[in-house]
């Protein structure tokens, strides 16, 4: 259908791209060699983007300049670069977030790899399955996994010990500790601004008790006992968080845990290796890392992970091929992760005692992706998502009763189709 | 019988001239502003995300704008941005004026001193003022540390945090960010009344109020409604600031036809219904304050 009825207008698109190049224009860092193809890769400009500028100037086969943007304006940017024309300064590399994937496949945004893949001889089983499946769609692999996250629990150990509180195994110890802290002025520190950041602790709650957004038929069943109860943990944490946490999305956690404001927070695990900076963290000493369990004590990740992928319009499919093969390659990646203790796809990286040493969160991590169930990759699913992001805020900021706002929303949703 | 002159066009004589200077500008307007408006005007009665396709398939008439008057989000939205576009204006106005008022009073050494300090933050990012007033709403920021030492805290304003106060807090923010732009406009129209007037009123025994309303503000209406359009079209437009200080929330209580129109279209990649919201945006924002507009300068051209 795309290329039967190309969208009108492209010329329009690419103004428009320029226009948003000026407007979040990150930081781009050129590696220039007049003898090397060029490639314009487009990434979000977290904590690792320093490093990932730094290792891809090591890349001998091309000349790679990053253009790294946060992460409010990333999607759109790499939508606008889409609908560009071949060669027009447009995107070669992007790095995808696994829950932009299927609308980037479905609306054919990128290429795909398999036979690249191939070619270059590369052995896909060594990706954590759950993941590698994210990169795959109608039997066509369009890209390689990297950079897998989750939310954990990091707290303050010393805090822990002159209380003489246990590490939480479960939500209703976590819920508990979060109330002994909250009656003494601090709290527990979470995501709970309306944003996606509360959708991810609430599916982690959700997913590590057994629940799931639709029932086994595959229709909607957002108000089931284990969603309810997902709901009523999040507003119990939200209750007993410190004050300000409903301002707050995954880096203002992860600063409070870092400034010593929170004794114990659900932070996601790529910000977790700033606990270990000196420069930037009070708790370089006394932090440590547990899974975050629902009821059951199970810990289950909502798995959340990157996606090094060719655009499809890139004029340099192979060299772009190249990089992505090489950016995920294990001595690539194992560089990464000893830098910023970064999660890897790779199964066997997480063995590696160099790296385990380096990185004390990633025992939780991986416990957590093991378990892990990834969004689905419906066309609406957005839709629910969004509703979610607001019926959580609702939960969270006011006295509604859990099980009342997942019961509108699930009526609410009632025409939404869920089945492709 | 008086013969009735007809126009003939010379290419020799040049009347063509006027045209053809003005082409390129007429080019750049058609395809800057019109082609962009039209084209997204015929977008909006399809259902397509991006990248999509125009087909017969996904012509859906007039029920991306249906669905706008039957949405509660669109509502609340809509609702917000009217809220946020006249609590922003009236603060503006009302800030704008006291300070431009007591500048003037200023000896000239401290209002070249002040002047530029406080239209200092006309100069900053509204991203950027999103961003500052984050810190400043923190629970450990300036705002609480200041009210505490009154004995309040951020149960007696929740600042961003309670859907209460969400927008309260969007507005202040936008009040400290745009009425410097108030200020510099109101102190060239305070300049250019004549001084005779307030001597005239001084002599007839007017006092500060009596004269204020007497004189200044009559003088100061074209002004205010310059100010008041060009304030208008920008907060219904609001995104920025909002965006970077509540994201919308709590529970949309921020939430503003812009950020809903960004939300649709790139979370949920319905593009045509966030088009049919701006362009719903648009018409607004004629009704609002393009008609008044209009009748102003109308009333001004038949007096």
């Amino acid at each position: 259908m795309y290329e039967a009825y190309p969208l009108p207008g492209k010329s329009m698109n690419e103004v428009a791209c320029l226009a948003l190049g000026g407007v979040f224009a990150g930081g781009k860092t050129e590696t220039s060699d007049p003898g090397k193809p060029n490639l314009l890769v487009s990434v979000w400009a977290g904590p690792h983007a320093d490093l990932q500028k730094e290792v891809s100037s090591t890349f001998t086969k091309s000349a790679v300049t990053i253009d790294d943007v946060d992460y409010g304006s990333l999607k759109q940017k790499q939508l606008t670069s889409f609908q560009s024309v071949s060669g027009s300064g447009n995107y070669d590399v992007v790095w995808v977030n696994s829950q932009w994937m299927k609308e980037y496949t479905d609306a054919g945004y990128l290429l795909p790899i398999d036979g690249y893949l191939k070619a270059a001889g590369i052995d896909t089983s060594i990706y954590a399955k759950g993941l590698f499946d994210g990169c795959v769609f109608n039997g066509q692999t369009y890209g390689l996994p990297t950079f897998a996250q989750t939310m954990i629990i990091a707290y303050d150990s010393e805090a822990f010990e002159k209380a003489g509180l246990a590490v939480p195994k479960n939500a209703d110890e976590l819920i508990a500790v979060a109330k002994y802290f909250k009656e003494r002025g601090t709290g527990i520190a979470l995501p709970a601004k309306q944003g996606t950041a509360a959708v991810t602790l609430f599916s982690q709650l959700l997913f590590s008790d057994g629940g799931y957004y639709f029932d086994a038929d595959g229709k909607l069943d957002i108000a089931s006992d284990k969603a309810v109860q997902a709901a009523a943990i999040y507003d119990e944490l939200v209750k007993y968080s410190v004050e300000g946490t409903l301002a707050w999305h995954h880096d203002e956690v992860a600063e409070a845990m870092r400034m010593k404001d929170a004794p114990i927070g659900l932070i996601m695990s790529g910000l977790a290796n700033q606990n270990a900076d000196p420069e930037k963290s009070l708790i370089v000493d006394t932090v440590k890392y547990a899974p975050l369990a629902g009821r059951s004590g199970i810990a289950a990740a909502t798995n959340s992970f990157w996606v090094w992928a060719v655009a499809k319009n890139s004029a340099n499919a192979q060299a772009a091929a190249d990089y992505v093969m090489w950016m995920t390659s294990y001595d690539v990646e194992k560089k990464q992760t000893l830098a910023d203790q970064q999660v890897s796809a790779i199964n066997e990286l997480s063995k590696d005692p160099e790296i385990l040493a380096k990185a004390p969160f990633l025992p939780a991590v991986m416990q957590q992706l093991a378990a892990g169930k990834i969004d689905p990759p419906l066309a609406n699913f957005g839709k629910l998502k969004a509703a979610l992001v607001v019926s959580l805020s609702e939960i969270a900021s006011s006295d509604s009763a859990p099980a009342d706002v997942m019961k509108r929303l699930q009526a609410d949703l009632q025409g939404v189709d869920f089945s492709k | 019988m008086v013969k009735q002159k007809t126009f003939e066009w010379s290419l020799e004589r040049g009347d063509l001239l006027p045209l053809l200077m003005m082409l390129p500008t007429l080019l750049v307007i058609l395809f800057v502003m019109v082609f962009p408006l039209v084209y997204g005007l015929l977008l909006s009665f399809f259902t397509i995300g991006f990248g999509g396709s125009l087909s017969p398939d996904s012509f859906v008439g007039l029920d991306n704008y249906l669905q706008f008057f039957t949405d509660p989000v669109a509502m609340k939205a809509t609702l917000n941005t009217v809220l946020f576009s006249f609590g922003a204006i009236a603060g503006d106005f009302v800030l704008g004026t006291f300070v431009s008022l007591g500048l003037l009073k200023l000896r000239r050494s401290a209002s070249v001193l002040i002047r530029p300090i406080v239209t200092m933050p006309l100069l900053v990012s509204p991203v950027v003022v999103g961003l500052i007033w984050r810190y400043i709403y923190d629970p450990k920021g300036i705002l609480y540390y200041f009210l505490g030492k009154i004995g309040l805290g951020i149960s007696n304003f929740p600042g961003v945090t309670a859907a209460s106060t969400s927008l309260l807090s969007t507005i202040i923010a936008h009040w400290w960010q745009v009425t410097p732009f108030v200020i510099i406009v109101l102190t060239a129209g305070l300049l250019s009344i004549p001084e005779e007037y307030y001597e005239a009123s001084k002599i007839d025994g007017a006092g500060p109020f009596r004269t204020f309303f007497q004189i200044t503000l009559p003088q100061l209406l074209n002004v205010y409604v310059v100010i008041m359009l060009v304030s208008g079209v920008d907060t219904i437009k609001i995104f920025d600031l909002i965006f970077a200080l509540t994201g919308g929330g709590p529970n949309n209580s921020s939430i503003s036809l812009s950020i809903y129109a960004y939300s649709q279209a790139f979370e949920q990649s319905n593009l045509s219904y966030s088009i049919a919201i701006s362009i719903l945006t648009m018409l607004l924002t004629f009704c609002i304050f393009g008609i008044p507009f209009i009748k102003h300068n109308l009333s001004k051209g038949n007096r």
